[in-house]
C-alpha cells in the first residue's frame, strides 16, 4: 500500500481567519516542504475550474493555474519533487462547481469539458488514477430541478462518466469513482451500467455516514479498488443531510463533518489492516477535508499514521 | 439623518451556515476560531456591531449561498432581522470590446440587475471589462463599443431602480490611458460610477481631483487604502497581477495606508455627497479586525468632516 495526502486540507473555499494566504503561491511553496517533512511523499491534488476564472493562479488546482506560475507541467513536478514530494498520486474532480443554475446543459458541457481536461492533466502530471465525484450532492441538484430530475440526470451522468472513461483509457489512466453520502448515485446499483475500466474508491468516513462498513466494502470490492481514502468521521446523518443543498455542513446541528484524520470514531486501524489483509497496493489518501488548520492536520496525520503501522 | 450610509463589501467567501445554535458545542470539538466565521448569523451581527448597516454581496457568494437560503428573499428577510440591508452587488461587464459578444453581455448584466432587485439592493457596481492581460491595449472603437453595451445595461438598470456603477481596477483593460475617455462616452442619465479609491489610484489617478471632476457622476464609494499608488504599467498589465505571488498587498484599511482620506471627506462636503461608501478590505488577514479598524477610523477621523 501505498500513502499520499490531499491538498484538499486547504481549505480554499470557507471563510476562516488567515485563508487569503491560500490564494498566493507563497502559500504553496511553504507547504510543499512540510508535507515531506511531515512524512508525505506523495500528494493527491483537487482539480478546481474556479481558479482559471478570477485570477486565483496562486492556487495550484488546475492546469491553467501551474502553467501561469511554473510555465510547464513538468517544471512543477520537479518542483515539488526538489520539495520532497516524490509523486502527484492522483487528482480530484468535483463537478459540483458546475451546478449552479438550473440548465442541465450547462452542467453536463461544462462538467464533460473539464473533467476531459482534468483526466487529460492528470495524465501529464504522471498520476496513477483520477478520482472523480460522480455528481453534485443530491440537494443542490434538487434546489435547482425541483422534481422529477432523477431518471433523466442520472443516465445523463453514467453516459459523461463513460466518456470519461474512453478519455482515461486513451491517457493510460485509471478512474476512481467515488459515491459520497450525498451523492445522487447514494441508493442506486448503476455500476452495472457503467465502462468496466472504471474502479471504485473506497473512502472510510463516507461509507460511516452512509451506514456502510468500509472494511467490509474493501472485502466485496476486490480487484475493483480504484484507490481508498482514510478519511474519519464521528458524524452520523440521523436527519437526512445528505439530501441538503449543502450536505457537509448539516443546518438542524452545525458539526465539522470530517474530522482530522485519528480524531474521528472511524475503526481505521481495522480498516488499514483489512487493507493489509487484501493486499491492497494502491493509494491510500489521507484527506483532512475540513480541518481548520492544514499544518496541524499534517502532523496529525503522521502521528495517527505511525501509531497504527 | 446622516448622508453617508455605510456598507460592507462581503469578502467572506462561502459562509455555509445559516445559523448556528449550538456554537458553543461546536467551538469545542476542535477549539479554533473557525466557529466564529461560520454562519451569517453571526457574520451579520458583527456588521450591525461596527454600524456597517448595509452589505454588498458578490457573485461568486451565490452558488452556495442561494441554494443556503433558498432565495434572494430569504437572505434579505434574515439580514434585516438583524438590522442589514444589501445595499449593491458586484458585477463583471464581460467581454464588452466585441459587439457580437454584446447580446450574452446584455443578457447577463440583465439577470445580475433582477437578481440585485430581489436582494432589495440598489448599487450594481461592476467592473467594466477584463483584465488588460489578454485583452488589452483596447483599440477606440472597442473603447466605444464597451461604453456602448454598458449604456445599455444601465438603461435596464435605470428602470429597475438600479444604478449602475461603473467600478474600475488597476488591472483592467480600461486602464490609466483610456478610463476617463470611457466615462465620457456613457450616457450620464444610466451610467454611474464607483470610485473604489485604492484602485483608482493603483491606476495612477489622483483620487481627490478625479472625485472633483466627475463628482456629478459618482453615486457610490468603495472605500479603500493602498501603500502603493500609481503602479507602473508592467505591474498593472501583467497577468493574474491582483493576487500576487509573494503574499504583496494592494488594499489596506482606510487609515493604514498613505491615500487623503481627510482630503476626499472635504470634498463630499462640498459636492454633499449622499449615498452608500461600502468599505472594502480585499487581502486582508482578518476580516473582523479589518472591519473594526475601519470603523474606529471613520468615526474617529472622517465623520466630524462628514457624515
Amino acid at each position: 500500500m501505498k500513502i499520499g495526502i490531499s491538498l484538499d486540507m486547504v481549505n480554499v473555499h470557507h471563510q476562516e481567519p488567515n485563508r487569503n494566504r491560500y490564494e498566493s503561491k507563497y502559500y504553496w511553496d511553504e507547504l510543499y516542504p512540510m508535507i515531506a517533512t511531515a512524512g508525505f511523499r506523495a500528494v493527491e491534488i483537487p482539480f478546481d475550474p474556479f481558479w482559471i476564472f478570477r485570477g486565483g493562479s496562486g492556487v495550484p488546482f488546475t492546469k491553467y493555474c501551474i502553467e501561469v506560475k511554473f510555465e510547464t507541467v513538468a517544471k512543477f513536478v520537479a518542483h515539488l519533487q526538489a520539495n520532497g514530494i516524490e509523486k502527484v498520486a492522483g487528482i480530484h474532480f468535483n463537478p459540483t462547481i458546475f451546478m449552479r443554475n438550473e440548465n442541465l446543459d450547462f452542467y453536463f458541457g461544462a462538467s464533460g469539458y473539464f473533467g476531459g481536461e482534468a483526466i487529460r492533466y492528470a495524465a501529464e502530471l504522471g498520476c496513477d488514477y483520477i478520482a472523480i465525484t460522480p455528481t453534485p450532492p443530491y440537494g443542490l441538484v434538487q434546489h435547482y430541478h425541483g422534481q422529477n430530475w432523477e431518471a433523466d440526470f442520472t443516465k445523463r451522468s453514467i453516459e459523461m462518466i463513460n466518456g470519461f472513461a474512453k478519455i482515461a483509457q486513451e491517457k493510460g489512466i485509471k478512474i476512481s469513482l467515488r459515491n459520497e453520502y450525498w451523492s445522487v448515485f447514494r441508493n442506486q446499483n448503476f455500476y452495472a451500467e457503467l465502462d468496466n475500466s472504471i474502479l471504485l474508491n473506497v473512502d472510510a468516513a463516507n461509507l460511516c455516514i452512509a451506514g456502510q462498513n468500509p472494511s467490509e466494502t474493501l472485502k466485496n470490492s476486490l480487484g475493483k479498488i480504484g484507490n481508498v481514502y482514510l478519511t474519519d468521521t464521528s458524524f452520523t446523518d440521523e436527519n437526512e443531510a445528505w439530501k441538503m443543498p449543502l450536505p457537509e455542513y448539516p443546518q438542524h446541528r452545525a458539526t465539522q463533518v470530517f474530522k482530522d484524520v485519528g480524531l474521528g470514531k472511524v475503526d481505521l486501524s481495522g480498516f488499514c489492516q483489512t487493507l493489509k489483509e487484501i493486499n491492497y497496493d494502491g493509494w491510500a489518501i489521507v484527506s483532512n477535508r475540513q480541518t481548520r488548520e492544514p499544518m496541524r492536520a499534517l502532523l496529525r496525520s503522521r502521528q495517527f499514521l505511525n501509531g497504527i503501522r | 439623518m446622516k448622508n453617508i450610509k455605510y456598507s460592507h463589501m462581503n469578502h467572506w467567501k462561502n459562509i455555509p451556515y445559516q445559523r448556528i445554535d449550538n456554537f458553543r458545542e461546536f467551538y469545542y470539538e476542535d477549539k479554533t476560531n473557525s466557529a466564529y466565521y461560520t454562519d451569517w448569523d453571526r457574520i451579520l451581527r458583527y456588521q450591525k456591531a461596527l454600524g456597517f448597516n448595509g452589505i454588498e454581496l458578490a457573485p461568486w457568494d451565490f452558488p452556495e449561498m442561494l441554494p443556503l437560503f433558498g432565495s434572494p428573499q430569504a437572505f434579505k428577510d434574515f439580514a434585516a432581522e438583524r438590522g442589514v440591508e444589501v445595499s449593491g452587488m458586484f458585477h463583471l461587464i464581460d467581454k464588452p470590446y466585441d459587439r457580437t459578444h454584446h447580446k450574452q453581455t446584455l443578457e447577463e448584466s440583465k439577470k445580475a440587475v433582477d437578481l440585485l432587485v430581489e436582494f432589495g439592493g440598489t448599487q450594481l457596481n461592476s467592473a467594466p471589462i477584463n483584465n488588460y492581460y489578454g485583452v488589452g491595449p483596447l483599440s477606440r472603437d472597442q473603447i466605444k463599443a464597451s461604453a456602448e453595451i454598458i449604456t445599455e445595461v444601465g438603461k435596464y438598470a435605470t428602470d429597475k431602480g438600479v444604478q449602475i456603477g461603473i467600478h474600475n481596477e488597476f488591472f483592467l483593460a480600461i486602464n490609466k490611458d483610456n478610463h476617463r475617455e470611457y466615462l465620457e462616452l456613457t450616457d450620464p442619465r444610466y451610467v454611474h460610477y464607483c470610485l473604489d479609491t485604492a484602485q483608482v489610484a493603483l491606476l495612477g489617478e489622483d483620487i481627490l481631483e478625479f472625485y472633483d471632476t466627475y463628482h456629478d457622476r459618482i453615486c457610490t464609494f468603495h472605500l479603500k487604502d493602498t501603500a502603493t499608488p500609481a503602479l507602473p504599467d508592467d505591474i498593472r498589465y501583467s497577468r493574474d497581477i491582483e493576487i500576487v505571488d509573494d503574499g504583496t498587498r494592494w488594499f489596506w484599511e482606510p487609515g493604514e495606508g498613505v491615500l487623503d482620506f481627510k482630503g476626499l471627506y472635504q470634498l463630499l462636503k462640498k459636492h454633499q455627497f449622499k449615498g452608500w461608501v461600502t468599505v472594502e478590505t480585499d487581502g486582508t488577514p482578518d476580516l473582523l479586525a479589518s472591519m473594526a479598524l475601519s470603523r474606529y477610523y471613520i468615526d474617529n477621523e472622517l465623520d466630524s468632516i462628514y457624515s
